[in-house]
This record gives structure tokens, C-alpha cells and sequence, in this order.
């Protein structure tokens, strides 16, 4: 009887124990649609200094339906310690998932700069799970997000970073893609993700594949979470801590994240 | 019965190796490290710990160790683990090999507040099985701790090796491998740390 009453004791505290600090594999995901057709910006983060110039909800031009996202870049639009206007999507990039995102774009005709551009990235998270929280003191990070679409001297760069500690060290997936002014750019994205080389992404401009053949199919296979915490995603400008020198414009349109290839497509 | 006499024997050629300079088992002893290198990228880590002296009735020792995630400077705004173990030493003197085992209670408080965090604060059991061992003024510590928690466990082996300096401060290097386990979908993650620290003895 004793021992009973010690074993019921030890399991009840066993259950008001917490979790294992590791994330479960294969955690539900949120979907989502951000195709501005409500006019306003709900379901969406912002990193971005003001609003109400640099992200707009515009009915000029659109991939579909009436409405758009302006996003505005000025060269003093610096928050969160770098140059940005970006919209974030959270809950999106788990530890082993399966998840598609898509996207339309427009580089503005006025866009008058080179140098690099961030239209989207995966961006790591730290592991709360394990203490972890942004901005340690010192900071030995800084890096690169694992995975990011760069527009660069008028082209589209599909991104990698592998290495958690470095900013310089990104390298270049499949060629650069040749993007033309005033026109919409659809990008689709089906990306498993993974701490180890098991991860692989296949990724779409315009319905065609822009990650290399591999002699089988299309899939780049290369770790893309730094920790298990996951990856978030977000779309709209970015240039670090590299100032813009000119007020840059980019439009964006049927943003998308899901399961299916034709959840996400515009 | 071969297996048990080999150890016998293994001890006793390399007892006279070993001298008996350690004296944490009869004194107070607070400790401070940093570390640490994670598995992929360096994130800093600061550990207080205190360690009774062994009491004289019932051989139990107590010890409490304060981390801090995110800082070397030990006041962190993210994330705290407070370990208060209780030890039971078999042997009330320093020899070159001894044993201890305790049981204690790991608390994880976590205090970002960021939406896309799902960690929570929370206690679990501990259990601590260390194999301690001295050779003149170098010490060494093999803590293996067994996490209990309400979806898995995990294990920790924590070997630290420490050299004396004078009679009342040593300088450590700790090493912490961790496995962690979840029983339902059979997951599992290995994890590891590194720290340097100091032990002062009063």
C-alpha cells in the first residue's frame, strides 16, 4: 500500500514537470493568407519605423484581385538595428516541417540601387527553450539568416547561410535570376526544415525552378535551422546595416504559407 | 566476480599515486563560471554555485547552483536555472576515488516575453550520481544528472577537472554533454557546453 502511495506521489509530480526543453518534430504550423484584400494589415508583425509610409495597402498596381502592400525603403528607415521594412510571419518554420510560402513581387521602375536588398528571409530565433533570448551580452552572433531571396544589381539570389557565427559567409544557391522593372514576379518556396543536411528547399520564380537540378529532382539538400527553435518568416526590405542611398519601392501581393504547392500559388 | 576484482586491484595500483591536498568536502566552497560554446555558435552562460561542507551526522552535503542565460555578467532579464541538490557522500574524507549521490530539483524560470518563445518556467527532479577522484592538487568531478520530466528525460554528464592554487582558490574546466529525450515521438537532441571558472574555499 505504501509503495503504491509513493509511486501515485512521484507520478503526480512527474506530470506537473514540464517538457523536455526540445521541440517535438512535426508541430502543427499556422497557414496563412495575406493577400491585402481586407485593406488593412492584420495578421502581420512590423519591422518597420513608420507604418503608414512604409507599408502602404494600395489598389495600384496588384498580381490579383484590389489590393496590394507598397513597401518603402527610405535611407534613414533604420529600427530593430538595421535598415528595414519588413512584415513578419511568426509560427511558420518548425523544427522538421514541410511548409510551402509564396509570394508575388514588383521592383518599383523607380528603383535606383545595386547593392543588395533582402525581399525575403527565414530569419533563426534564438532558443528560448534552452535560456536563449535576442541580443546576448556579448553578442557572438550576428549572423546571416539561414536562408533569404536577395535582389541585388537587378537580379534575384536565392541565399544560404550555414554558419551560425558568421555575416559573411552566405553562398549562392542555383544562378542569379534576371528581374525585370514594373513587372509582377511570382516566387514559390517548399522548404523542409532541419538542424541537419536532411533539409532540403525547391524554390520557383515565375514557375520555374531556380534551385539546381540534383539528377533527381529539384531539392537543394543543406541544414537550414541553426537550432530547433525554428526560422521566421519575413518579406519587404532589407539592407542590414548598409544604408540605402535612395528611397527604394517594392510591391508585394498574394502572400501566402500552406502545405500544398497550390495553397501558396498566386 | 573478475570484473569486481580488476577494480579492486586497478585501485589499489593507482592508490599510492594519489594524494589527498582536496579539502571541499570540509569547507564552504563558492564557485563561478562562464561559458559557452553550444552546439553550433558561442552564446554566453554564468554559473554561481555553493557547496556545503559535508555535515557530520548522515554524510550529506548541499549545494545550490544559480545560472544565467544570455550574459557574463551574471544579471540576465531572459532566463534563469536554479539547482539545489543534496548529496549523500559515501566516506566523510577526501580518497582518491569516492562516490556521492543526491537527488534535487531543477528550476527553469524563463522570463522573455516574446510571442514566439513556448518556453515556460518549471521544476523537475533531479537525480545525481558523481564519481569524484584527487591526485595532489588536480580534482575531478563526473556528475551524471538525470532530468525527470513530464514527456521525457534527459541525462547530463558533467566532468569538471579543477587545479589548486594556494589553499583556498582552484581554477575548473567543465564540460556538459546532455542528451535529451522525448518518449513520445521518439525524439532525441544531444547538447553541449563549455565553462572556465574558479572555486573558493572558506
Amino acid at each position: 500500500m505504501t509503495k503504491r502511495i509513493y509511486i501515485i506521489i512521484f507520478l503526480t509530480i512527474l506530470y506537473g514537470c514540464g517538457k523536455v526543453p526540445t521541440p517535438e518534430p512535426n508541430q502543427p504550423f499556422d497557414h496563412f493568407v495575406g493577400d491585402f484584400e481586407t485593406g488593412n494589415l492584420n495578421g502581420f508583425h512590423f519591422l518597420v519605423p513608420d507604418t503608414s509610409i512604409n507599408t502602404k495597402v494600395v489598389a495600384n498596381p496588384v498580381r490579383k484581385g484590389n489590393f496590394a502592400l507598397k513597401n518603402t525603403l527610405r535611407p534613414d528607415d533604420y529600427i530593430f538595428n538595421g535598415y528595414r521594412a519588413e512584415l513578419a510571419i511568426y509560427n511558420c518554420a518548425k523544427y522538421k516541417t514541410d511548409v510551402f510560402y509564396g509570394f508575388s513581387f514588383m521592383i518599383d521602375t523607380s528603383y535606383s540601387n545595386q547593392e543588395f536588398n533582402l525581399i525575403c528571409q527565414w530569419q533563426d530565433l534564438p532558443y528560448y527553450e534552452q535560456g536563449e533570448n535576442w541580443e546576448p551580452d556579448p553578442n557572438l552572433r550576428g549572423s546571416s539568416p539561414p536562408l533569404a531571396l536577395v535582389y541585388v544589381n537587378g537580379n534575384i539570389e536565392l541565399k544560404m547561410n550555414e554558419n551560425p557565427r558568421s555575416n559573411n559567409e552566405t553562398f549562392l544557391v542555383g544562378n542569379a535570376q534576371p528581374i525585370s522593372k514594373g513587372q509582377w514576379h511570382d516566387v514559390i518556396a517548399h522548404v523542409y526544415w532541419n538542424d541537419d543536411n536532411t533539409a532540403f528547399m525547391e524554390v520557383w520564380l515565375n514557375g520555374n525552378f531556380i534551385t539546381p537540378f540534383n539528377g533527381t529532382d529539384n531539392k537543394y539538400y543543406k541544414r537550414n535551422l541553426f537550432n530547433r527553435a525554428g526560422n521566421y518568416f519575413k518579406f519587404g526590405q532589407y539592407r542590414g546595416k548598409d544604408k540605402t542611398s535612395n528611397t527604394n519601392i517594392i510591391y508585394f501581393d498574394e502572400v501566402k504559407i500552406g502545405s500544398t504547392f497550390n495553397e501558396v500559388a498566386p | 566476480m573478475k570484473k569486481n576484482f580488476t577494480t579492486i586491484l586497478l585501485v589499489l595500483i593507482l592508490q599510492p599515486l594519489f594524494g589527498q591536498e582536496n579539502d571541499n568536502l570540509s569547507r564552504h566552497q563558492l564557485s563561478v563560471d562562464f561559458g559557452s560554446f553550444r552546439n553550433r555558435y558561442l552564446y554566453p552562460i554564468t554559473d554561481i554555485q555553493y557547496h556545503s561542507p559535508i555535515l557530520k551526522k548522515g554524510n550529506l552535503k548541499f549545494s545550490g547552483r544559480l545560472r544565467s542565460y544570455g550574459t557574463l555578467f551574471f544579471y540576465s532579464k531572459s532566463s534563469y536555472d536554479f539547482t539545489p541538490l543534496a548529496e549523500y557522500y559515501f566516506g566523510k574524507t577526501i580518497k582518491p576515488f569516492y562516490f556521492s549521490a543526491g537527488v534535487g530539483l531543477d528550476t527553469r524560470i524563463r522570463l522573455v516575453n516574446d510571442i514566439r518563445s513556448e518556453a515556460t518556467t518549471s521544476a523537475e527532479p533531479v537525480i545525481s550520481l558523481t564519481v569524484h577522484g584527487n591526485h595532489e592538487k588536480l580534482s575531478f568531478d563526473a556528475p551524471l544528472w538525470t532530468r525527470f520530466y513530464s514527456n521525457g528525460l534527459s541525462f547530463s554528464l558533467l566532468p569538471e577537472a579543477s587545479y589548486q592554487i594556494g589553499k583556498r582558490f582552484s581554477l575548473f574546466l567543465r564540460y556538459e554533454l546532455s542528451y535529451l529525450s522525448v518518449y513520445k515521438v521518439s525524439t532525441h537532441e544531444w547538447r553541449q557546453d563549455c565553462f572556465i571558472g574558479a572555486h573558493i574555499l572558506f
